[in-house]
């Protein structure tokens, strides 16, 4: 797969002004601060962590993790990347302990399963079983995703599911751009492999 | 399998995850009470804090102010590099508690005043009141006299020669300056040499078996340092000796105080001891 690499969206100068106003805030510890971050970032952030951890429950530890460390992150902040950006890298630093941990949970409910997964197929159909196997699809391959190292795992939900660019996702996790295709192709390969174990076809 | 359908799982595991959950708003109330209560534990720990420190710093600058630091830090000093001359104190059947536990000890209080001067110039009066008092039971000291009576201290004879000696009344009352002492230079050591001082009376009194010669340094510690870490012990020691040489007067009136209680208790039961042995 190619990577195409858009140029960054820029918002408009009051948007940026509005979030440097709340970098600021941050910076000097405004409890309200928060607040407003949260309101403004927390759908991105728990859409990430749950397409990262597979796991609502922790997901939303994920997200409660991220913005009480924000008051301290952000000191570090160099305003290179925007601020949502950042507050997505910042999940994704703590985010280790939680896939872990969801992934054992996952494989736990595996061993304890009585039925192997059902080859599953997307095919068009009636509204609810779409929305069965679209979920069956998901779940699939959030287990195929538990084999991946974490710093795979990251690259492709961010390329592959969130479809950012690759400079984005960089930027996010701070390597190279080079590095981040690389992962992701590597995670590509082994999750085609995984999905056809799973007898998804 | 296709690339197709991987990034039909890939769609499909991002439109799983759309959508602010219903515990979304109880996620921000706990994240908004996770901060403050670590603001709050930190204007905790800051409100206790400073108060202890401004307690601390003001008593060392106060301490630092009224010439008491330099005492404090000496016997810190003592505490922290005399572990043998604890040992020494440990096997001595004599007197004197081991340093290291003297020198931080506070004296259990004070019922007992400022011994008062006795109207018999041989006994003992003393500058100040007793500064510390660490009772402690040893065993009196077994025999006392049992040397020939030696010279008193406060003569000029620089040796004790026990056919010279008179029994003259003995003054303890530290002011006098000793006579010309061999081993203990007479000169106005500054603080912290005082400590020094009595460490060698100690020395002298355990180890140098000149018991005339460790009198004088006792008393030449009691002269710079009549308030001083160790001056009681180097009271009760020096009685000890005195006892040693034979001076039965000057020892019953050095040991008075103490069974009389004036010094907190500090041997109290051991002079009396001492006092009735050496009276009869």
């Amino acid at each position: 797969m190619s990577l195409r690499v858009p140029l960054p969206v820029t918002g408009t100068r009051a948007a940026l002004d509005e979030e440097q106003l709340l970098v600021e805030r941050l910076q000097a510890g405004e409890a309200s601060a928060i607040a407003d971050a949260y309101d403004a970032f927390s759908g991105p952030v728990r859409a990430f962590a749950k397409r990262l951890v597979g796991d609502d429950a922790a997901a939303e530890d994920l997200v409660q993790e991220v913005f009480l460390a924000l008051p301290r992150a952000v000191r570090r902040f160099r305003g290179d990347s925007r601020l949502r950006t950042f507050v997505i890298s910042v999940a994704v630093n703590h985010a280790k302990h939680f896939v872990r941990g969801a992934a054992r949970r996952r494989a736990a409910v595996d061993r304890m399963a009585e039925e192997p997964l059902e080859s599953i197929a997307p095919r068009a159909s009636a509204c609810p079983e779409h929305h069965a196997e679209r979920r069956q699809l998901a779940s699939v391959l959030t287990r195929a995703l538990d084999d991946l190292p974490l710093d795979q795992r990251v690259a492709f939900v961010l390329c592959e599911v969130e479809e950012r660019t690759a400079r984005e996702a960089a930027t996010i996790v701070g390597s190279p751009e080079a590095t981040m295709r690389t992962r992701v192709f590597h995670a590509k390969r082994k999750l085609r492999e995984a999905l056809a174990r799973e007898g998804v076809r | 399998m296709s690339d197709d359908l991987l990034k039909t799982a890939a769609r499909a595991l991002r439109e799983e995850s759309t959508g602010e959950p219903p515990i979304g708003d109880r996620t921000r109330a706990r994240i908004l009470h996770g901060l403050h209560e670590r603001r709050r534990k930190r204007r905790t720990g800051f409100a206790l804090g400073i108060p202890l420190a401004a307690v601390f710093a003001g008593s060392t600058a106060w301490a630092g102010a009224s010439g008491k630091l330099g005492r404090w830090v000496d016997e810190i000093v003592a505490v922290v590099s005399a572990p043998e001359e604890g040992a020494e104190l440990a096997t001595a059947s004599t007197a004197s508690t081991p340093f290291p536990a003297k020198s931080l000890s506070t004296p259990p209080q004070a019922s007992s005043p400022e011994p008062s001067e006795a109207p018999d110039q041989e006994s003992t009066s003393v500058d100040e009141a007793p500064e510390r008092v660490v009772p402690e039971a040893a065993p009196p000291e077994p025999r006392p006299a049992s040397v020939p009576v030696a010279a008193p201290r406060h003569s000029d004879a620089p040796s004790s020669t026990s056919t010279d000696r008179a029994k003259a009344p003995v003054r303890v009352n530290d002011v006098t300056p000793s006579a010309k002492d061999d081993e203990v230079e007479d000169e106005a050591p500054p603080e912290l040499d005082t400590l020094a001082l009595y460490r060698k009376a100690h020395r002298l009194h355990f180890d140098g078996g000149d018991p005339g010669a460790a009198i004088r340094a006792y008393d030449k510690y009691l002269r710079l340092a009549p308030g001083g870490t160790f001056a009681t012990e180097a009271r009760y020691n020096r009685a000890l000796l005195l006892l040693r040489l034979g001076e039965r007067s000057a020892a019953i009136a050095a040991l008075t105080p103490f069974a009389e209680g004036r010094y907190g208790g500090y041997r109290q039961s051991d002079a009396q001891a001492l006092i009735d042995a050496a009276s009869k």
